[in-house]
């Protein structure tokens, strides 16, 4: 047997008891998995539209593009390498994708080289530099631009996930802030625990009146304290040790529809009132 | 890849990511949600599973350390007592309850770090050389803070200990 002054033992003790303290119930784990999945579905379903919309914008920039290089000929445009490109009358595509006349005396546009790879067709597009495809490629350009949005969002949301900045600024001072609020939350604790240890001698010594009148003390003295659920529990006792088997039904029966308790103290109730509840 | 993948490494941790967010500081309300962000993030970088198969705890703790971080600058945080669940015993469970108390207790009023060096060696049950990994310190940083931490833990259970003593001698009550 180990000598409880051992201080390695002794601190054992207590934290296996703070293990048991912090124990995850089961039902807990399985509703946190479902939550993930959850999340997990709503996320890919999002992903799935946003690769749509932008197959469909690919498509519509590729018709539009398609359908300019028929007015484009007309003019004598030379689509190859290196060609200026003169516009009067021909079609502009905007962002996206649908043709409006531009007006004369528009300013000439420069194509710049394309690697001779091919059969490159350079592509106006006034709002960013010319998008250069290859025949054969769009589809695939298009898909490629769908696949690395999501990765792209994704990589976002890592990167505010990994703040380290963030993380170190705000350990500091909620150290401090929690360190003034357990001293005084510690001397509360010792009363409460102190308090309670009062009720349960009184349970103990079969004096449930004087236990009844320390629990209202205490409900009045710490009303969302660390012993809350055992003070509902103690309560029942007291009540059924009391001869008052009517009230602790009452009480149980109060808790059970409220959903605060009413399992353990229907499970006490059913032991501490046993002869009467059997009736 | 596949959400299932992951949940083997779930059903085994998903405690132990609780107990971690919850010593960083999450409200009770937010920890559940806290939680599963952690196994999302873990679910985006499974790639880096295979470097950490043997034990993916310092990775989850890396993860749960910044979320932790990124939900307690969105609200404010306090370390929330817990529920113990009830016992059949309330004598036992009383016992339980208490010296629990007084370890969670101690644990809040110590700075992060060696809160965590403790949590994740003499509760979680990790090496040093693992914890150390985990909080990105040398060894012998851990080693300090574990003692440091411990010694706080004794000093805690001591005045348990001493007000126990003191209401047997003084025989307390209240107006009994």
């Amino acid at each position: 047997m180990v000598s409880p002054t051992d201080p390695e033992s002794e601190r054992e003790a207590f934290v296996d008891a703070f293990r048991r303290l912090e124990a995850v119930p089961q039902a807990r784990t399985e509703t946190c998995w479902k939550g993930i999945e959850d999340r997990v579905a709503k996320h890919n379903a999002g992903r799935w539209w946003i690769a749509v919309g932008l197959a469909i914008a690919a498509i519509l920039v590729a018709a539009a593009t398609m359908r300019l290089r028929a007015p484009l000929a007309s003019f004598g445009v030379a689509t190859g390498p290196g060609a200026l490109v003169r516009g009067s009358e021909a079609a502009r595509v905007d962002a996206r994708g649908t043709a409006s006349p531009i007006q004369d005396e528009e300013p000439h546009e420069r194509v710049p080289d394309v690697e001779p790879s091919g059969n490159a067709e350079p592509v106006l597009s006034p709002d960013g530099p010319l998008d250069r495809r290859q025949d054969g490629e769009r589809g695939e350009n298009g898909t490629r631009e769908v696949e690395e949005r999501p990765r792209a969002l994704e990589s976002r949301a890592s990167n505010q996930a990994f703040d380290v900045a963030s993380a170190r600024k705000v350990q500091a001072p909620l150290a401090v802030e929690r360190g003034r609020k357990t001293r005084d939350g510690a001397s509360a604790l010792a009363e409460e625990t102190r308090l309670f240890r009062a009720i349960r001698r009184d349970l103990a010594r079969g004096e449930p009146v004087s236990a009844l009148a320390k629990i209202e003390e205490h409900a009045r003295r710490f009303p969302a304290g660390a012993f809350e659920r055992e003070r509902a529990v103690a309560r029942v006792q007291a009540l059924c040790a009391s001869g008052r088997v009517a009230e602790a039904q009452r009480y149980t029966a109060d808790a059970l529809a409220t959903g605060s308790h009413g399992g353990a103290l229907a499970s006490t109730l059913a032991s501490a009132c046993a002869p009467e509840v059997r009736g | 890849m596949k959400l299932t993948s992951i949940e083997p490494i779930y059903r085994e941790h998903h405690g132990f990511v609780w107990r971690v967010v919850r010593r960083f500081g999450v409200a009770e309300t937010s920890v559940d949600d806290a939680v599963q962000e952690v196994f999302l993030v873990l679910h985006r970088r499974q790639s880096e599973l295979s470097v950490s198969l043997a034990d993916p705890r310092g990775l989850l703790f890396g993860i749960a350390r910044k979320v932790a971080a990124r939900v307690r600058s969105r609200e404010s945080a306090r370390l929330p007592r817990m529920m113990a669940p009830l016992e059949r015993d309330l004598e036992q469970q009383m016992e339980v309850l208490e010296k629990g108390r007084v370890v969670q207790h101690a644990l809040d009023a110590m700075d992060e770090e060696r809160r965590m060096t403790f949590m994740l060696v003499d509760v979680e049950g990790m090496s040093v050389p693992a914890a150390a990994d985990c909080l990105e310190v040398n060894l012998n940083t851990a080693y300090g803070r574990l003692r440091a931490a411990r010694m706080l833990i004794d000093k805690a259970i001591a005045r348990y200990r001493a007000g126990e003593e003191r209401e047997r001698h003084r025989g307390e009550s209240y107006g009994s």
